[in-house]
C-alpha cells in the first residue's frame, strides 16, 4: 500500500510539474512589438506547443510504463555477481533515431527562414545606420549626419516608425550586448569587431534598451531608452542636428 | 631533491598570479572611473576631498570640495570629471556642475554634469546621517581629461578613499553580514570542523585513523571519502552564495549587496558549483566505486591519485581566497575577455581564480590518466569491456571527454594569467581576443556540461535496474549513444556564441549539431524509461525515488534546451533568465541524481543505511524547492542575467519572490540531508554487504570494504588473479 502511495505521489507531481511549466511560460511571455517580435513570437509558439506535446507524451509514456508493474520478480532481474544481461531492440532504436532526427531537422529547417530574416536587413530608401557603442555603463549613439550622444544623458535613442534601421554595434571597452527586449532584438557588442542588427518598429513609444552581457559592477544600471517617433517628428529632430 | 624542486615550482605557479600586475600603477582600486572609457589609472593624477571633518556630527551638513591636480593640461573644455560615493548620509548638489546619481545608491553617489565637465574643482554638500554611530567611508574617483572630447588614451584617472568616524562611533559593526568573506570564513571553518569530526571521530568505516593517516593516505576509498567531504564543503559554499543572490533579488531596488559584491557572489557561485563541487563530486564516487566495480585492488597510480585530491582541494581554496584579498573574481564564471583583463579587473580575484583553475586542471588531468589506465588495464579477468558496469562506462566517457577538453581550458587560463601578470596580449581586443577567448573557453565549456552529466547518468543506470528488478534496457544502445554524444559534444561549442558575429553557415551547422545531441540523449533517456516496463519497482528505496525525480526534472531541462539551439530563438533568449532556468534544470537534475547516488552507496561507504523517512522528506522538499525556484524564472525571458537589481516597473518581483522562497526551501532540504548523513553514521540500520540487491562487484565485499578490497572476499566469481 505504501508502495502505491509513493508511486501515485510521483506521478501526481510529474503531471503538476508539466502543467505548471506549460502554462507559466506563456503567462509571462508578453507580446512583443515590431516585425522581429512577430517572427520570434510565432517561433516561440511553435516550440512551446511542440515542447508541451513531447513532454506530455514522454511523461504519459512513463506513467503507462510504471502501471505495467508486475507482482513476481521478472526473470531478468539482476543478481549478485551476474554478468549484465543484454536486452533491447536495435531496430526499434534505429527507427527512433531516424524519427527524432527527422523531427529535429524539420524543426530547425522551419527556423532557417526566420534566421535569414534576422540576418539580412530589408533596407528601404530612407534606411540608415546608427553606430552604437557600448561603454561601462552607457550606450553611445552616432547617426550618419554626425549627431552623437550617449544614454548617460538620459536621452533616448531615436528612430522613425515603419523604417528599417540598422544598428552597427561595437563594444567600446568590454564585451556588452545591445538588446531591445520588446522588439526581440539582441546584438553582441564585442570590443574587437562590429556586429549588425536591424529593426523595423511598427508602433511609436518608448522601450527599454538593456545590456545582456556582464560588463562590470554596474551592469544592472546600463539601461537606455529607445524612442520610436513619427516620421515627421524624427525628420525634424534629425535635420535640426539633434536639438530638442 | 627533485621532488622538492617540483613542489617549489608548483607553489610558484599557484602564487605567481597574486603578484601585483605590471600595467596598473594604482593599488587597491576596485573599479575605474565610470566614464571616459579610454583613460587609464595613473599616479600622476591626485584627487583630494577637502572639507571633511575627522569626526562627524549627526545630521550636520558639510561642504566638500573635490580637486584634481596633475595629469594632462586642462584645456578649459572637457577637462575632468569625478565620481564620489559614501556609505551613508546624503549628497546634495549645490550648482549645475554636479548631480546626484539615480538608482539604488540614490543620495550617496554623485558625479559631474555636462557643464561640470569643463572644470577640475567641484563643491558639493554632504548631510551626515542622523545616527552618528557608524563610520562612513568616502570613495572618490577623479578623471583628468586632455580636452579633445574623445575617449583617448591621454585621459588619466586616480582614486582616493577616506574614512570618517562618527561622533558616537563604536568602531563599526563587529559582524558584517553583507561581507562575503565573513560568510565564507564561517562556512569554511564549520565545514572543515564537520569534515574533521566526521572523518576522524564519527566515521564507523574508520578505526581510529589519525590526522597523519588522512594527510598521507593513498587508499582509493579514503581518497574517495576525502573527495566527498571536500565537494560537499564546496557545495555548501556554492549554495550559501546562491542564497545571497536570491536575497538580493527578492524585491526590486534591493540594496543588500553592491554591484561589485553581487558579481563576486554570482561568479564564485558558478565557478565553485560547476568546477569545484559538481564535477569533482563524480570523482568521489569514481574513486570509491570504480576500482570495486571492476574488481581492482586500488587505482593504477595511488600516489598520483592522492596528489590529484590535494591539488583540487587547494585549487578550490586558492580560487575562493580572493574574497580575503580585496575581492574574488567578478567577471562571471565564463570569464569573458576583456572584462578579465588587468585594466578592467585590477584586483587579485581573477588571477587567484586562474591559479585555482590551473591546480584543478592539473589535478583533473592526473585523474583522467589514472582512471583510463585503471579502467582499461585493471579489470578483473573475465570482465570484457562491453560487460563493464554502467557507472564505470560513464566514468570512462567522462574522463575521455575531460582529457580532450581540459587542456583547452589550461591553455586559455595560462594565456589569461599571462595577459594579467606578464602583459602578454593573447586576448587583446585589437587582435579579436574576445572571440578567441569565446572559442577556446566554450570548446572546454560545452563538453564540461556532459562531463558533469555523465556520472549522474551512470548512477541512474546502476540504480534503476537494481531497484526496479529488471536488467537495463538497451545496454549496448546506451553505450553506443554515449560514444556518439561524446563526439558531438566537442563539435557544438559555437552555439554559445550564436550572435557574436560568427559565420551564418557555421551557425546553421552548429544549430543542427546541437539538435542532434538530443538524439543519443533521447535514446538513453527512453532506454532508462523502458527499463520500467513490466518491472517491480520498490518505491520505498530512496535511490529510485531520487532518480525518478531527476528524470522528471531533466526532461524540462532538455526540452527548454531545444529552444535555445535555434539561432532565431537564441537571439532573444541569450543572456536572459530563461537560459539560467534552463541550465539550472539540467544541473538540478544532475544534483538530484547525485543525491540518489549518495543514498545508494552510503551503506557501502559507512556500513549503515540512511534514514528512509528523513530521506523521503528530503526528496520532496528538494523536488518542490527546485521547481519552485526555477519554473517562475523561465518566464523572465526579458530579464538579463547577472544584474544585481531591477526596477519595480519591470514587473519581475513576483517571479523572484517565489524563486527566493524556493531557494530557501531547497537549502532547508539539504540541511535535513546533512543531518541524516551525520545521524545515520552512528544510528543508521546496519546495512550488510548488499542492501539494494545490486549485481555489481562492489556489493560482494563487506560494507565498508576491507582496506584492499578483495583480500578477504570469499571467492566471488571474478576474484582477482595473482596477488
Amino acid at each position: 500500500m505504501q508502495n502505491k502511495r509513493a508511486f501515485g505521489l510521483i506521478f501526481f507531481s510529474i503531471v503538476i510539474l508539466m502543467l505548471t511549466f506549460g502554462s507559466i511560460i506563456k503567462w509571462f511571455q508578453e507580446p512583443g512589438t515590431g516585425e522581429h517580435a512577430k517572427v520570434y513570437d510565432n517561433l516561440f509558439l511553435i516550440y512551446w506547443t511542440l515542447g508541451c506535446i513531447v513532454a506530455v507524451t514522454v511523461y504519459g509514456f512513463f506513467l503507462w510504463l510504471v502501471t505495467t508493474e508486475v507482482e513476481v520478480e521478472p526473470s531478468d532481474a539482476p543478481f549478485l555477481g551476474q554478468m549484465p544481461i543484454e536486452r533491447g531492440n536495435v531496430k526499434l532504436s534505429w527507427s527512433l533515431t531516424v524519427i527524432i532526427t527527422v523531427f529535429l531537422l524539420v524543426l530547425s529547417s522551419v527556423t532557417f527562414d526566420s534566421i535569414k530574416f534576422f540576418e539580412t536587413p530589408e533596407l528601404e530608401e530612407e534606411s540608415f545606420t546608427v553606430q552604437v557603442t557600448g561603454w561601462q555603463y552607457y550606450w553611445e549613439y552616432e547617426y550618419p549626419n554626425g549627431i552623437n550622444y550617449t544614454s548617460a544623458t538620459d536621452e533616448p535613442l531615436r528612430i522613425p516608425v515603419d523604417t528599417p534601421v540598422v544598428f552597427e554595434v561595437i563594444g567600446g571597452d568590454v564585451f556588452h550586448s545591445f538588446a531591445l527586449p520588446e522588439h526581440r532584438i539582441k546584438v553582441d557588442a564585442l570590443p574587437s569587431r562590429p556586429n549588425i542588427g536591424w529593426i523595423l518598429a511598427e508602433e511609436t513609444g518608448t522601450y527599454p534598451i538593456r545590456c545582456y552581457e556582464l560588463c562590470g559592477a554596474d551592469h544592472a544600471v546600463m539601461i537606455g531608452e529607445l524612442e520610436v517617433m513619427e516620421k515627421s517628428d524624427f525628420d525634424q529632430w534629425y535635420s535640426g542636428g539633434g536639438a530638442q | 631533491m627533485k621532488r622538492l624542486l617540483a613542489m617549489a615550482i608548483l607553489v610558484l605557479i599557484a602564487f605567481a598570479p597574486t603578484m601585483e600586475g605590471v600595467s596598473n600603477g594604482i593599488a587597491n582600486v576596485d573599479s575605474g572611473c565610470t566614464c571616459h572609457g579610454g583613460g587609464s589609472a595613473s599616479n600622476d593624477v591626485t584627487v583630494t576631498i577637502t572639507g571633511l571633518p575627522d569626526v562627524y556630527n549627526g545630521s550636520e551638513s558639510y561642504e566638500l570640495t573635490i580637486n584634481i591636480t596633475g595629469g594632462p593640461e586642462a584645456s578649459g573644455a572637457n577637462s575632468g570629471g569625478f565620481n564620489l560615493h559614501a556609505d551613508g548620509g546624503e549628497f546634495v548638489s549645490l550648482d549645475n556642475h554636479t548631480r546626484v546619481i539615480d538608482g539604488p545608491n540614490k543620495g550617496i553617489e554623485m558625479t559631474h554634469t555636462l557643464e561640470g565637465n569643463d572644470v577640475r574643482e567641484w563643491t558639493v554638500q554632504w548631510n551626515a546621517p542622523l545616527d552618528d554611530t557608524d563610520d562612513i567611508s568616502f570613495k572618490v574617483f577623479g578623471n583628468a581629461v586632455d580636452g579633445d572630447g574623445l575617449n583617448s588614451a591621454g585621459d588619466l584617472w586616480s582614486s582616493q578613499e577616506i574614512l570618517v568616524e562618527g561622533l558616537n562611533s563604536d568602531g563599526g559593526p563587529i559582524i558584517d553580514f553583507t561581507n562575503l568573506a565573513w560568510w565564507l570564513i564561517v562556512l569554511t571553518i564549520l565545514g572543515l570542523v564537520a569534515a574533521v569530526v566526521v572523518l576522524m571521530v564519527r566515521n564507523p568505516a574508520v578505526d581510529k585513523k589519525t590526522v597523519m593517516h588522512w594527510l598521507t593516505t593513498t587508499n582509493h576509498k579514503d581518497i574517495g571519502m576525502l573527495y566527498l567531504w571536500t565537494t560537499l564543503l564546496f557545495t555548501i559554499i556554492g549554495l550559501a552564495l546562491s542564497l545571497l543572490i536570491r536575497i538580493q533579488l527578492i524585491v526590486p531596488d534591493n540594496d543588500f549587496m553592491t554591484g561589485g559584491l553581487f558579481n563576486e557572489a554570482v561568479t564564485m557561485h558558478g565557478a565553485v558549483m560547476v568546477l569545484f563541487a559538481v564535477s569533482p563530486m563524480s570523482f568521489a564516487f569514481a574513486n570509491y566505486i570504480v576500482p570495486l566495480q571492476i574488481g581492482a585492488k586500488d587505482m593504477a597510480f595511488p600516489r598520483l591519485n592522492a596528489m590529484s585530491f590535494w591539488m583540487i582541494l587547494f585549487g578550490g581554496l586558492v580560487a575562493a581566497s580572493g574574497f580575503f584579498f580585496g575581492g574574488a573574481a567578478d567577471a562571471g564564471w565564463t570569464f569573458y575577455s576583456p572584462l578579465t583583463s588587468i585594466e578592467y579587473s585590477p584586483g587579485a580575484g581573477i588571477s587567484l581564480a586562474g591559479a585555482g583553475l590551473v591546480l584543478l586542471i592539473l589535478s583533473v588531468t592526473f585523474s583522467t590518466v589514472n582512471f583510463l589506465v585503471t579502467i582499461l588495464q585493471m579489470k578483473t579477468p573475465g570482465m570484457p569491456l562491453m560487460k563493464m558496469p554502467m557507472f564505470t562506462w560513464n566514468i570512462l566517457f567522462t574522463v575521455i571527454l575531460m582529457l580532450a577538453v581540459f587542456p583547452a581550458l589550461m591553455a586559455a587560463v595560462l594565456m589569461l594569467v599571462g595577459d594579467r601578470v606578464f602583459g602578454t596580449m593573447f586576448f587583446d581586443p585589437s587582435i579579436d581576443g574576445t572571440t578567441w577567448w569565446l572559442h577556446i573557453f566554450w570548446f572546454f565549456g560545452h563538453p564540461e556540461v556532459y562531463i558533469v552529466l555523465l556520472p549522474g547518468l551512470g548512477m541512474a543506470m546502476e540504480i534503476i535496474p537494481n531497484t526496479v528488478r529488471r536488467s537495463l534496457y538497451g545496454r549496448k544502445i546506451i553505450i553506443y549513444s554515449l560514444v556518439v554524444a561524446s563526439i558531438i559534444s566537442v563539435l557544438v561549442w559555437a552555439h554559445h556564441m550564436f550572435i557574436t558575429g560568427i559565420n551564418p553557415t557555421f551557425r546553421k551547422i552548429e544549430t543542427i549539431g546541437t539538435e542532434l545531441v538530443s538524439v543519443p540523449f533521447g535514446l538513453i533517456y527512453l532506454s532508462l524509461l523502458a527499463t520500467f516496463y513490466r518491472s517491480k519497482p520498490d518505491w520505498k528505496k530512496l535511490p529510485l525515488v531520487f532518480v525518478t525525480g531527476a528524470i522528471g526534472i531533466f526532461l524540462v531541462g532538455g526540452i527548454t534546451g531545444v529552444y535555445l539551439s535555434s539561432v532565431a530563438m537564441d537571439v532573444n533568449l541569450r543572456g536572459s533568465y530563461y537560459l539560467v532556468a534552463h541550465f539550472h534544470y539540467t544541473l538540478g537534475a544532475v544534483a538530484v541524481m547525485t543525491l540518489g547516488g549518495i543514498y545508494y552507496w552510503y551503506p557501502k561507504m559507512f556500513g549503515r543505511m540512511m534514514d528512509q523517512k528523513l530521506g523521503m522528506y528530503h526528496f520532496w522538499i528538494t523536488f518542490i524547492g527546485i521547481n519552485l525556484t526555477w519554473i517562475p524564472l523561465f518566464g523572465l525571458t526579458d530579464m538579463p542575467r547577472r544584474i544585481y537589481f531591477y526596477q519595480e516597473s519591470a514587473g519581475w518581483e513576483v517571479a523572484h519572490l517565489i524563486a527566493t522562497i524556493g531557494g530557501f526551501v531547497v537549502f532547508a532540504g539539504q540541511l535535513l540531508f546533512f543531518y541524516n548523513f551525520w545521524r545515520s553514521m552512528k544510528h543508521g540500520e546496519i546495512a550488510g554487504p548488499n542492501p539494494w540487491n545490486g549485481s555489481t562487484l562492489e556489493w560482494t565485499v563487506s560494507s565498508p570494504p576491507p582496506p584492499h578490497n578483495f583480500d578477504h572476499s570469499i571467492g566471488h566469481p571474478f576474484a582477482q588473479e595473482g596477488e
